[in-house]
């Protein structure tokens, strides 16, 4: 069997789809689930970050830092829109 | 009065319709395409955004002069160059926007206008242009014009052919550049052979018009999809 490698964009929807299916979630939940090394899983985080699609709110419980991670309106549009950027791409071989 | 002899006797009326229909179609295609980038990040949007972009300018360009006559040597001279600049570049960045997966070795860049590949697009297009405007010809545009087109529909084609659910957006894209392709060939026996005949002329613009309309349903058409495909 050939496994496909997922594009760039296929794997945003999937961290992004993760993220609002969970609303907020733990950064390594979010990794297990999103297949990718601890490596480029950061790239990702980073890159959406930077671009607003999604927010890393902390949260101090008992002394202790937690991270949650959470959709922005911005990567919520992209979700939404996510169909017709893969045609768009698709249809004129970009 | 017939149509034609209306079209010559009007022929400057035209010029402005022809350049005013085509960059308002390219502003169309490059809001919309630019929607979808910011969106996205994805370099092949922002190569085809820029392609338009440098259709539309150009066409803008000629909208403004397209009265040659009123203008002295050097503003005809600075005309040429500009508008083949414009036209240069939008093809380069269409071709580009078919393989630049195959070339772009960082995937992401600060400036889609001028990175170091893209300068490289800004000599090849200002070397072509400053030579036509010197030896006033339109030749060797032409010849890139081709070129570009020809190996833009040879990609274009393979990705239709590739594309397992053949699509007819991708059909319609493929119909487009077959269109430029033979609209560049006509404009360039035109020039050659005919000296500017201006019936050919409006065939050429009447195909040229129908190739940005084609790209614009083509956009239109992935767009009304995916509102039915959200609206169920």
């Amino acid at each position: 069997m050939v496994i496909k490698k997922r594009e760039r964009l296929e794997i945003i929807k999937d961290i992004l789809t993760c993220i609002k299916e969970k609303k907020n979630i733990k950064p390594t939940r979010l990794l297990y689930s999103s297949n990718l090394s601890p490596q480029m899983f950061k790239e990702y985080v980073n890159e959406l970050t930077s671009k607003g699609f999604i927010l890393v709110n902390v949260d101090i419980h008992k002394g202790k830092e937690k991270k949650f991670m959470s959709l922005t309106q911005k990567g919520n549009s992209f979700l939404n829109e996510y169909k017709t950027i893969e045609n768009f791409i698709q249809n004129f071989g970009l | 009065m017939d149509i034609y002899s209306f079209l010559i006797n009007n022929k400057f009326v035209l010029e402005y319709f022809y350049a005013s229909i085509i960059s308002l179609i390219s502003l169309t295609i490059l809001i919309k395409t630019d929607k979808y980038f910011r969106l996205s990040l994805h370099n092949g949007l922002r190569y085809f955004r820029n392609a338009f972009l440098f259709y539309g300018l150009a066409f803008f360009w000629k909208f403004i002069l397209a009265d040659f006559t009123n203008l002295n040597i050097l503003s005809v001279f600075i005309s040429q160059f500009i508008f083949e600049y414009l036209l240069i570049m939008g093809g380069l960045f269409l071709l580009y926007s078919l393989i630049w997966k195959k070339l772009d070795i960082h995937k992401i860049t600060y400036s889609s206008l001028l990175n170091s590949r893209i300068i490289l697009f800004h000599i090849v297009a200002i070397i072509l242009a400053l030579i036509d405007s010197v030896l006033e010809s339109y030749k060797l545009l032409f010849f890139s014009q081709i070129l570009i087109f020809s190996l833009s529909l040879f990609l274009s084609f393979k990705n239709y052919k590739k594309n397992e659910k053949k699509s007819p957006i991708s059909k319609f894209y493929t119909i487009a550049l077959s269109l430029g392709l033979i609209a560049w060939i006509l404009n360039f026996f035109t020039a050659i052979f005919f000296h500017w005949n201006t019936l050919l002329l409006v065939d050429i613009g009447v195909l040229n018009i129908i190739f940005f309309i084609l790209v614009l349903f083509s956009i239109f058409k992935i767009t009304k999809l995916d509102i039915k495909n959200n609206g169920n």
